[in-house]
């Protein structure tokens, strides 16, 4: 046991003293949201603010009924043009980004043209301008009924058992399973390089010769993962806790935020799932570190295999369509992908108990599998050097008794 | 000149034998392309919104039968158009339930009394998927005209613009923007550059710290000097890389022109005349520039492990414009696009997609590749002086002060 420790805790000094740690840990979320603020900036400046302008051949809007603000949102506002002409000499002018026609027969038919100088308006342009024309068809009915007619129904949808409820202000809420599933992919590829590489510093400078003296080759492994384990968590929880600081703060000024309550029940799917998780990956990406000698060669079997465990990101409008389609039911029970999509189907649906503990129990067996096969594996390729196990020598270890 | 064909052809060699050179130049498009393309599908098939438009006209698929509770009294008549068994009343919340236990139905709406002024609607469901709810629309529509008494009126509040025709008075671009190949080739080009770009110059990363790693360089080095071995290297992975982009492009090429017999959409699309040739001029110099840039860091790392450290710095200006691609499609002549195809780092992946969309004018292609070329010549030299034997034999771990010391030293 106590080896398990000093291995742990050599390897957790050795990468959170480095600056690389800090760099990444820093850095990383930095470059994204310098990324993500920048590309926020240019997407809503500059021509959003010019008004729309409006020929009506049909007669439907009417500037005298004003939009009302609500919710913060204001409308672009919208200039009528009595014909094309003048429209089309406002838009050079750029006075207007764009203006619609909206033909006489538009009552029947739906249809409108627009035109813009060069640049297609974004989607905020139409919806504004959609807005304004069911504003403007909804004063030919009684006030009360108005809102209805403009804003439509507002959907809440809840579970038959009365488990969940989604109504539109709790919307963040089922982001979290997906925020926690991106951290748990960003663990997995992040350390996973570090564990192909486990055992090169040792064996490039033979120091593991001196310490199969005193350690096993399942302590070895087993220690260094936790070590690797307990560096990925402590840069997640960093990240966690600025994340937390940021909701809070930010509760205080966009109105989303506040209702976030803390999911308890998909905590403790977490940390059920999380353990088996990582080891099953470490027991894998060790084998395939150990049996290869080359970093390359290594790499690229790993990113192969990192593709299995990203699977269900490539899924996930399926989530939002169909979370309990039988694609994603498959994924559940599928080792590699197994966390991630019980996560984000605990956040979009509700997963029956049973499914949650089958996908458990097939984990945690294939954790303990991979574990088993990576230390007989690294026995086998500890003491080689440039010379990689062929896939023939490394089934033989595996299945020899020892 | 014989000894820089020797590393020209030992490189061709080494690289196409490599079984990962062609699981990356065919498996990796291929993967690509199902998860892009596969899921896609798959995703949009079940988003099963319906058309309430196509149903009225009847074109559409018949909905399931509705099942809703309507404790507001607004339900009180059927949309001609729409055939009465759609919809199916239920007197109470607790008859409802019972309807669904039994499996009769999936789920049912419950309009609750104070519909108009909450406008709360509520699903209730056994198979909870918030984010789509089969027949919202539907009974949407069906509120509508209870509360309008008008068809036409009430698909108007679903949705004011049925269609749209869009026209852009100046247009830059040669393609019609209701095209959606005018966003996805660009954006295509994009990727194919920027992959093409940044693995070609791996290759060179890896060949340099390879043969520094296992000390072959000492014995190379014996019988040529250092900037033949470079020269070569980046000579011989051109020809590789330049096989890729056959491969790629050639192929996306190909799939353009055989598009155009079956779909109406890729006939429309054109690209840019002397494309190719654009294409060519700015791999050629980008991979140059690139490829010298990680050749000088393989020079200078101990080993692959510790370059690779490096490469994410210095493959950034290519990834910037692919960071930035909502602004190549929004407004691909705007500000941002403009002065990141003319910025010579990030040229070649941000001038081809420009020029992918269309309509850029010939002085700008001009001026970007003349700074590109100017760029590529200035690295290439200072990459040079890293790759000199006394930093290929040395075992002194990368930093980023090495960098400027080397420099130093070799002036």
């Amino acid at each position: 046991m106590r080896n398990y420790w000093l291995l742990a805790r050599h390897e957790y000094r050795k990468l959170v003293g480095k600056r690389s740690f800090l760099v990444g840990t820093l850095g990383f979320p930095l470059i994204l949201m310098v990324v993500m603020a920048a590309s926020i900036f240019i997407s809503i400046r500059g021509d959003q603010t010019r008004p729309m302008g409006v020929v009506d051949h049909a007669g439907v809007i009417n500037t005298a009924v004003a939009p009302q603000a609500d919710g913060g949102n204001e409308l672009l506002p919208l200039r009528p043009f009595p014909n094309e002409t003048e429209a089309r000499q406002a838009l050079t002018d750029q006075e207007i980004q764009v203006f619609f026609v909206i033909p006489a027969d538009y009552r029947r038919s739906l249809q409108i043209d627009a035109y813009y100088w060069q640049d297609t308006p974004g989607d905020s342009v139409f919806s504004d301008f959609n807005e304004y024309l069911r504003i403007n068809l909804a004063q030919d009915f009684p006030a009360n009924i108005r809102p209805r007619l403009i804003d439509g129904p507002d959907l809440i949808v809840r579970a038959a058992d009365g488990s969940r409820e989604f109504n539109g202000r709790n919307v963040f809420s089922f982001f979290i399973p997906f925020i926690a599933a991106f951290f748990f992919i960003f663990v997995v590829m992040s350390s996973s390089g570090y564990l192909l590489q486990v055992v090169t510093d040792e064996k490039e400078n033979r120091t593991v010769e001196i310490m199969m003296t005193t350690v096993s080759p399942g302590q070895l492994i087993g220690g260094k993962a936790l070590g690797l384990l307990a560096v990925s968590l402590t840069q997640v929880l960093i990240w966690v806790f600025t994340g937390i600081v940021a909701i809070v703060i930010g509760a205080a000024f966009i109105d989303v935020l506040r209702f976030i309550s803390v999911p308890w029940s998909l905590l403790l799917v977490v940390v059920l799932f999380f353990i088996p998780a990582y080891a099953f990956i470490a027991g894998i990406m060790t084998a395939i570190g150990s049996a290869t000698t080359e970093l390359t060669q290594a790499q690229q079997i790993a990113g192969i295999l990192n593709l299995l465990f990203l699977l269900p990101f490539f899924f996930a409008a399926l989530f939002f369509a169909n979370p309990n389609s039988p694609i994603l039911l498959f994924l559940t029970f599928f080792p590699t992908s197994s966390f991630v999509t019980v996560l984000m189907r605990w956040g979009m649906s509700t997963v029956p108990l049973w499914q949650v503990a089958l996908s458990w129990l097939i984990l945690v067996s294939s954790a303990l599998l991979s574990v088993w096969v990576a230390a007989r594996i690294f026995h086998t390729g500890m003491l080689r050097y440039g010379q990689s196990l062929s896939l023939k020598e490394a089934l033989t270890a595996v299945r020899t008794r020892s | 000149m014989h000894k820089i064909l020797l590393v020209v052809k030992h490189e061709i060699i080494t690289t196409l034998q490599k079984r990962s050179f062609w699981i990356m130049t065919f498996l990796f498009p291929a993967i690509i392309i199902f998860f892009n393309l596969g899921t896609q599908m798959i995703a949009g098939s079940s988003f099963d919104q319906e058309d309430v438009q196509a149903i009225l006209t009847g074109n559409g698929q018949t909905p399931d039968t509705i099942a809703y509770v309507d404790e507001a009294g607004l339900i009180k008549r059927l949309p001609p158009s729409l055939s009465s068994n759609i919809l199916q009343p239920f007197a109470s919340e607790a008859e409802a339930r019972a309807a669904l236990d039994d499996g009769q139905y999936e789920y049912f709406f419950l309009i609750p009394a104070d519909y108009v002024d909450s406008g709360q609607l509520i699903v209730i469901t056994r198979d909870f998927r918030p984010f789509n709810t089969p027949n919202e629309n539907l009974l949407s529509f069906v509120l509508a005209y209870n509360l309008t008494g008008d068809e036409e009126t009430a698909v108007a509040f679903l949705d004011p613009t049925r269609t749209v025709h869009q026209q852009a008075l100046a247009p830059q671009n040669g393609n019609n923007q209701n095209n959606p190949l005018t966003f996805f080739v660009p954006f295509a080009t994009m990727f194919i550059f920027f992959f093409l770009i940044s693995m070609s110059s791996g290759f060179m990363l890896q060949s340099v710290s390879r043969e520094k790693e296992n000390r072959t360089v000492e014995i190379l080095l014996l019988s040529l000097r250092p900037r033949e071995l470079m020269l070569g290297k980046v000579l011989g992975l051109s020809v590789v890389a330049l096989l890729q982009m056959i491969v790629w492009l050639g192929g996306s090429l190909l799939a353009l022109n055989r598009g155009q017999a079956a779909f109406s959409s890729v006939s429309d699309f054109t690209l840019p005349p002397g494309f190719v040739i654009w294409a060519l001029l700015f791999f050629a110099l980008g991979y140059l520039l690139y490829a010298s840039l990680m050749g000088a860091i393989g020079a200078l790392a101990p080993n692959a492990r510790e370059g690779g450290q490096f490469t994410f710095f210095v493959l950034l200006p290519l990834l910037i414009p692919l960071w930035l691609n909502v602004t190549f499609v929004q407004s691909p002549h705007g500000a941002v696009a403009t002065a990141l195809s003319l910025f010579p780092l990030t040229a070649p992946t941000a001038m081809m997609t420009r020029m992918a969309t269309g309509g850029v004018p010939t002085w700008q292609i001009l001026v970007s590749l003349a700074g590109l070329a100017l760029t590529t010549y200035v690295l290439v030299i200072i990459a040079a002086r890293f790759f000199r034997a006394d930093t290929l034999l040395s075992t002194s771990s990368l930093k980023w002060q090495r960098f400027v010391s080397e420099l130093r030293q070799s002036a």
